[in-house]
């Protein structure tokens, strides 16, 4: 008599790339994220100006060919600062999901392998932290701390801890009852054991799954942040400083507001089909 | 007496997401009388499922019947309009699923599920509609149906909530119930149960019925008639004592020896497995489409496709060497 | 259902004590002179002697949150540093506009997403659910002050059909307040709608593809009794809480909408404050926050129970 209890944590590695890639949204994704990625962080060489170079003779001037996005207000290429911009976005975006995945999945896990009192007490406390709408903490959290892109990024990973913590300690309580924990269980395995070996990679999907989630509401938090002069603070090139120092000029530079709009719109759209594609590919029961 | 129901050489093709297509039924006939159980029998993945599907109009998508009639008191279904196919459903044709939990709106009470059936054909009223739910609820013996009609289906067991789903089947008094797996999700004690209820209705009302299993024990209990499919074709068709009796197939026979008899097995045999797995239907071959198994299999049989011909009276087989011993 | 509202309400009240301590914290670590942080109040020796020792402040910190609490609750907010009327107050003048405005904005999200999100699903793989996939996905993606600056853009600038901004009451003249309300509520119930689209159709995927669905087609019933009377029905117990879990982003939302258009209401307060450095107002804003988003999340969990038959009555299977 075989019982199933073999792990079926396996990560499909090549599969789920080549998988990935054959759905044209998900791969034109792909593509456009990691172009994104290259540019943040190869900004200093793909951007044609330093952002911060003015041009007097060029004030507020129109999409040309030395300026292929026009410039604002103090002569700045819009282009470059648009380049240079990717990185304040991707560095925001980076840093809130790291903390939010590294505080919310160990919560996660000790919450919803040893349930009782503390699952108990994680959810009341999830429960809180979920009462505060995301600005609201960022609001009270820069009054504090003072705005800048570290303090924006700490209240955006906040704010998604306790969604995550629920969504990891989901799976731990189903993953639990699987007869090959079970089987590790009554093996005698001390709790660390099966908790690494066993339960964290099979929810390494439905995290990956969620980080895919979590990026694109970080990129446009950020930039929301900045708009509203919470986060990155002028003259650090930011999209969403960019675009509330676009709005004086709307009606005589459109431009200005259009291409971190677009810039914004491009980063969080592709890293959407990404996730969107991985959510098809490694949980095809979630059937989208 | 004329069949109520006569499948005409009907095949069934899909087509999976790959692009590719698969022959779920490969020119299959059968027919029904009222008061009569046929039973369909084989593997999961030998079609039977689909074939029930194509008579109902069901098929998924991508699904399509390709050959053949379906002939329901004459006319033919394949030929009939979307509508006219949702107005035999339900009031001609009753069907009954494998899990009952499952089949049944979990939001909805079981009242309101039933009454829906009514009310949809015969166009009554709510209240009216109730007094006929009470009493089919009487019929399939649920007790207490006055107290359990605005009930949900989660506050019902297993054999009670299929006993709800026999009701809905039932309760225009269809010409032909079609019973699909209706009691391998149910406990064994429980199983005999609701049999005994579809048998009870069956002679009550005069159907016909399709009951469709892989389970030999289930045959036994209540089939007039059996039919036996593998990938998507029929190998084997008698009256159900015939085919225990004498099997002439030797897949028939494989499944026969893969279940215990109380006098027939010899004590502490073996149970045989048939060896090999069922083959995938992607490009059925023109051969049998058991021969990979068949210890009997020559060249002929990997070579030439069986037909399905009388051997005796009422007993037909697909077959070129049918009642050899092996 | 008692024992399930019972339960939840305790948990709620819980959650509504721990967020005060949050608050508290938060106000407590606020740069400046606590006493007018908290009170909004105190400039002077005499009248910050006072507030101290009304807050407590010289005492341990527990006991400053119990005096805290107990002022608070009262509804007692403090005063607003930059225009001295109570903060209390201050805020309810502001909610009715912004209740509008989410309102709106709530029923335009559903006036477009619902049906784009049953039409998908029904046609599932056709061209229609490309595109309705598409519109919900550059919905989601679309960050909302730029799409309130583009439509500004369009019609204001541009078209000249409609107002960049201002905010007109609406009992003063409807028409106007209207007019004035179209842009932003586009803006603010788009990303809602997206969200919307996106649950409703894949909740609608699944309805339409269980058990019970078939089971209604082989009664024969028609193709609306199917799809409205069973999928939708079932699917609409999870979209109802999703949209219960994104008002809160409905809260969010409204502060970058009213800022774009200038609307005075409860989301430009806390940006106003915040540029002000008007803590008390901060402070209320956040408790108020807390207290309107526990209260919609325990409204919302009655309403799931009360759609949903198995956690109503409890499972007893006989």
């Amino acid at each position: 008599m075989t019982l199933v209890t073999a792990d079926p944590a396996t990560f499909q590695g090549k599969g789920v790339v080549r998988r990935l890639m054959s759905r044209p949204p998900t791969a034109i994704g792909c593509i456009v994220a990691l172009t994104i990625i290259v540019v943040a962080i190869a900004a200093p060489i793909v951007a044609p100006y330093p952002p911060a170079a003015n041009d007097f003779d060029a004030i507020l001037s129109p999409p040309t060919f030395a300026h292929p996005m026009g410039t604002d207000e103090l002569g700045r290429d819009t282009l470059s600062r648009a380049i240079w911009g990717a990185r304040a976005s991707m560095l925001a975006g980076i840093l809130a999901t790291l903390l939010a995945v590294v505080v919310a999945v160990p919560i996660g896990l000790i919450s919803g392998f040893y349930r009782g009192r503390i699952d108990g007490l994680t959810m009341r406390a999830t429960d809180a932290m979920l009462a505060f709408p995301f600005l609201i903490v960022a609001v009270l959290l820069t009054a504090i701390l003072g705005p800048s892109l570290q303090n924006a990024a700490l209240a955006i990973g906040l704010v998604q801890i306790p969604k995550l913590i629920r969504i990891t300690r989901g799976e731990v309580l189903g993953l639990r009852e699987e007869s090959f924990v079970q089987a590790a269980i009554a093996d005698g395995a001390p709790d660390r054991s099966v908790i690494f070996r066993h339960i964290l990679p099979n929810t390494l999907n439905v995290l990956l799954v969620q980080a895919t989630v979590v990026l694109p509401f970080a990129i446009l938090a950020e930039a929301t942040l900045s708009f509203l002069g919470l986060g990155v603070q002028p003259p650090t090139p930011s999209w969403g400083v960019m675009l509330t120092a676009a709005q004086p000029y709307l009606g005589t530079a459109p431009w200005l507001a259009i291409a971190p709009g677009m810039a914004i719109l491009l980063t969080t759209l592709s890293f959407n089909l990404v996730g969107d594609g991985l959510r098809d590919v490694l949980d095809p029961r979630l059937d989208r | 007496m004329s069949p109520v129901l006569d499948v005409r050489d009907v095949s069934v093709r899909i087509r999976v997401p790959s692009g590719h297509h698969v022959q779920a039924v490969d020119r299959v006939s059968f027919s029904v009388e009222p008061g009569e159980t046929l039973a369909i029998v084989g593997e999961s993945g030998c079609g039977k499922t689909m074939l029930a599907m194509a008579v109902l109009g069901l098929l998924p998508s991508g699904g399509e019947i390709t050959n053949g009639e379906v002939l329901l008191d004459g006319e033919d279904l394949r030929t009939a309009t979307p509508s006219r196919l949702r107005d035999i459903r339900g009031r001609t044709i009753g069907t009954v699923f494998q899990e009952p939990m499952a089949a049944l709106d979990p939001v909805l009470t079981i009242g309101r599920q039933i009454a829906e059936v009514i009310q949809r054909h015969e166009g009554l009223s709510k209240d009216a509609a109730r007094g006929r739910v009470l009493e089919l609820m009487s019929l399939v013996g649920i007790p207490d149906p006055a107290s359990r009609i605005d009930q949900y289906p989660h506050q019902f067991s297993g054999g009670m909530a299929q006993r709800v789903v026999i009701a809905m089947a039932i309760a225009c008094r269809p010409r032909v119930l079609l019973a699909d797996e209706p009691t391998t999700a149910l406990d064994v004690t429980i199983q005999a149960a609701v049999l005994r209820v579809i048998d009870s209705l069956k002679h009550q009302l005069d159907m016909a019925v399709v009951l469709i299993t892989h389970d030999l024990g289930v045959v036994a209990d209540v089939a007039d008639r059996v039919m036996v499919m593998y990938a998507g074709r029929v190998v084997e068709e008698a009256d159900v004592l015939d085919t225990f009796a004498a099997p002439q197939h030797q897949y028939t026979r494989g499944l026969m020896g893969a279940i215990r008899h109380p006098t027939r097995t010899p004590p502490r045999s073996r149970l045989t497995e048939i060896p090999g797995m069922v083959p995938t239907l992607l490009a059925p071959a023109q051969a049998c489409a058991f021969a990979p198994r068949c210890p009997l299999a020559d060249d002929r049989c990997r070579a030439e496709l069986p037909l399905l011909g009388p051997i005796r009276d009422h007993h037909a087989v697909a077959c070129f060497h049918p009642g050899v011993p092996a | 259902m008692s024992r399930y509202f019972l339960r939840r309400a305790g948990e709620s009240l819980i959650a509504l004590w721990l967020a005060t301590i949050v608050v508290f914290i938060g106000v407590r670590s606020l740069p400046g002179d606590p006493a007018i942080a908290m009170s909004g109040e105190g400039r002077e020796p005499a009248a910050n002697a006072l507030i101290r020792q009304r807050y407590g402040l010289d005492e341990p910190l527990p006991i400053q949150y119990l005096r805290w609490i107990s002022i608070t609750i009262t509804g007692d907010l403090g005063t607003s540093i930059r225009t001295g009327q109570p903060v209390t107050a201050e805020i309810l003048s502001r909610i009715p506009t912004t209740l509008e405005l989410a309102g709106l904005a709530g029923l335009f999200a559903i006036c477009f997403g619902l049906p784009l999100g049953i039409a998908a699903a029904v046609r599932r793989g056709t061209r229609l659910d490309y595109l309705a996939g598409s519109v919900g996905l550059i919905g989601l993606s679309i960050p909302t002050f730029w799409l309130g600056i583009v439509l500004i853009l369009i019609f204001a600038v541009w078209l000249e059909v409609l107002p960049a901004s201002g905010y007109v009451p609406f009992l003063e003249d409807p028409i106007q307040n209207l007019e004035r309300m179209i842009l932003p509520v586009i803006v603010l119930g788009s990303a809602l709608g997206a969200v919307l689209l996106r649950q409703v159709r894949s909740g609608m995927i699944g309805s339409l593809g269980s058990d019970y669905v078939r089971t209604a087609r082989a009664k024969g019933l028609t193709e609306r009794q199917v799809v409205v009377g069973h999928a939708l029905r079932n699917s609409l117990i999870t979209v109802v809480t999703i949209l219960g879990l994104e008002l809160g982003a409905l809260i969010s939302g409204s502060v970058v909408t009213e800022s774009i258009f200038l609307i005075p209401g409860f989301g430009r307060l806390i940006i106003e404050a915040v540029s002000r450095r008007d803590y008390p107002v901060i402070q209320g804003v956040a408790l108020f926050s807390a207290v309107a988003y526990i209260a919609i999340n325990f409204g919302v969990d009655l309403l799931y129970s009360y759609l949903n038959p198995k956690v109503r009555m409890g499972s007893t299977a006989q």
